[in-house]
């Protein structure tokens, strides 16, 4: 990994090229070591990642559905006598 | 008032003592905060909220080491805060509620008017229990559907790759405490499901599951405390303990006619909540409505901002700021709010270049603003601002390093 001094900008972050080619942004107080890998777990969740969030969409509006549901709509259909 | 509703609940009387409790932990730290106060104003360091952009007219106190006038201020409110605590000891519950309006009035302008800076969920919260507990009929049924509620709609900001793939934790440099890296997606993910389905049950008039969905939320929050500090459980623990420990009881569902304003709320919390999901873009990044609803760990930002003020001498000055940790929300908003500032008092400015780039969870850094005079922008509160570019068209500089958190 090599700094490149002329794109740092003093206080505010450095450049690092990585051997892949990579552009590093290091924010001043960070550490260019400490570079990021995901771990197996996650790559397999962000493979899959749309198909999961529309999932917990589907569960969260159901989620709604049924706080509001029994608390309120079923109660006032046996308050109006309709349930 | 609806002060009789005190007198035949024990629930309640603790939860009004809560509130008092909350309310003094927030005045403890707002005491000799700077953020609203003269010395902010005259330094150009205050941010008003982009839907009422001229704060300006509430920044007249002065705190130390300038004058005592906010200190009077916060003692005057200890004063009210001991007062209603006598009053609670007399079970003088109406005296004991007007006490407290103006602590209210003071925090919930201070979150939702004064400042962009004090806009914490747990301030939300606190709104919420201060709302009910000293205006709303019902107070017991909806401290607790509101309370249930909010774990639900909280929700609604994790489902993002933040939560749903852990990369907020993954990407930070001491991860999620106790934790290890490989089992921190299971982690985020059991809480999602936990506040989404789990939360139900602490209504529930089945006592095993309510007891096992007590214990669970004591523990999560008595957790999350290692991350986020005393502030959020010390506000939202308390009433849970409260209302959902071994006082628990079921609560009938109010449906007459005063409980309407109760339920008006409840469909208003929803509408904020899912407010920034209308706006164009993800909102972890743009930052735009973000704010509206829960938004608790939202993200893990890095950002900074480069600008070139030209003056009409010819002299250009740089102003550089940077995210010094994974929670400082990188808002393009909030850096250039003080740009649009000074170019409205400083007549020598001519224009202001502007560059923010921002990254979020580990991802790409995304030049999200590029723009020749700063000056000129509009911020429009409730859509989509085509100045701020989005993940999709936005230029990528770079790649972020693991973050810090304190």
């Amino acid at each position: 990994m090599e700094k490149v001094m002329e794109e740092s900008k003093v206080g505010l972050y450095d450049i690092y090229h990585t051997e892949d080619g990579t552009r590093l942004i290091v924010l001043q107080g960070l550490n260019a070591e400490d570079t990021i890998a995901l771990p197996f777990l996650q790559q397999q969740i962000h493979q899959q990642y749309d198909l999961i969030s529309s999932l917990y969409w589907i569960l969260f509006s159901v989620s709604l559905m049924y706080m509001l549901g029994i608390h309120i709509i079923i109660p006032l259909l046996k308050k109006l006598r309709l349930y | 008032m609806f002060s009789i509703e005190f007198a035949q609940s024990k629930v309640l009387q603790w939860s009004l003592g809560a509130l008092v409790f909350v309310y003094f932990i927030v005045f403890y730290s707002w005491n000799t905060d700077a953020t609203v106060s003269a010395r902010m104003l005259e330094s150009m360091r205050y941010v008003c909220p982009p839907y009422f952009q001229s704060c300006e007219l509430f920044y007249f106190l002065d705190t130390l080491p300038d004058g005592y006038s906010q200190t009077i201020l916060y003692m005057a409110f200890f004063g009210l805060l001991a007062w209603c605590a006598y009053f609670i000891s007399e079970k003088a519950w109406r005296f004991a509620q007007l006490t407290l309006i103006p602590p209210f009035m003071w925090h919930a302008a201070n979150v939702l008017l004064f400042t962009d800076n004090r806009s914490g969920n747990y301030e939300y919260y606190l709104i919420s229990f201060g709302l009910i507990l000293l205006f709303f009929p019902h107070k017991e049924f909806f401290l607790k559907f509101t309370i249930v509620f909010f774990y639900i709609l909280s929700t609604a900001a994790k489902i993002h790759p933040s939560w749903i793939e852990g990369t907020y934790f993954t990407t930070l440099r001491t991860g999620l405490p106790l934790f290890p890296n490989w089992s921190i997606p299971l982690v985020t993910n059991v809480v999602i499901l936990a506040e989404m389905i789990g939360s139900w049950f602490l209504l529930s008039q089945n006592k095993k599951f309510q007891r096992t969905a007590f214990i669970f939320f004591v523990l999560f929050h008595l957790y999350s405390g290692i991350l986020v500090g005393y502030r959020y459980p010390a506000t939202v623990l308390t009433f849970v303990l409260i209302l959902f420990g071994p006082w628990y009881r079921y609560t009938p569902v109010p449906l007459d006619k005063k409980a309407f304003v109760g339920w008006v709320f409840i469909l208003l919390i929803v509408c904020f909540q899912l407010s920034p999901k209308l706006i164009y873009g993800d909102e972890k990044l743009t930052m735009e409505g973000n704010k509206y609803g829960l938004y608790m760990f939202d993200a893990n930002h890095q950002c900074f901002s480069e600008a070139k003020i030209h003056s009409y001498d010819g002299s250009i000055r740089v102003r550089s700021n940077r995210s010094i940790i994974a929670r400082d929300r990188c808002q393009p908003y909030e850096y250039w709010f003080p740009l649009k500032k000074m170019c409205e008092q400083d007549e020598s400015i001519k224009q202001i270049e502007w560059q923010f780039t921002h990254s979020i969870n580990g991802g790409p850094f995304y030049k999200i603003v590029d723009i020749q005079n700063a000056c000129n922008l509009i911020y429009a509160p409730m859509r989509h601002n085509e100045w701020i570019k989005t993940e999709k068209d936005a230029e990528i500089m770079g790649y972020p390093v693991k973050n810090i958190y304190y």
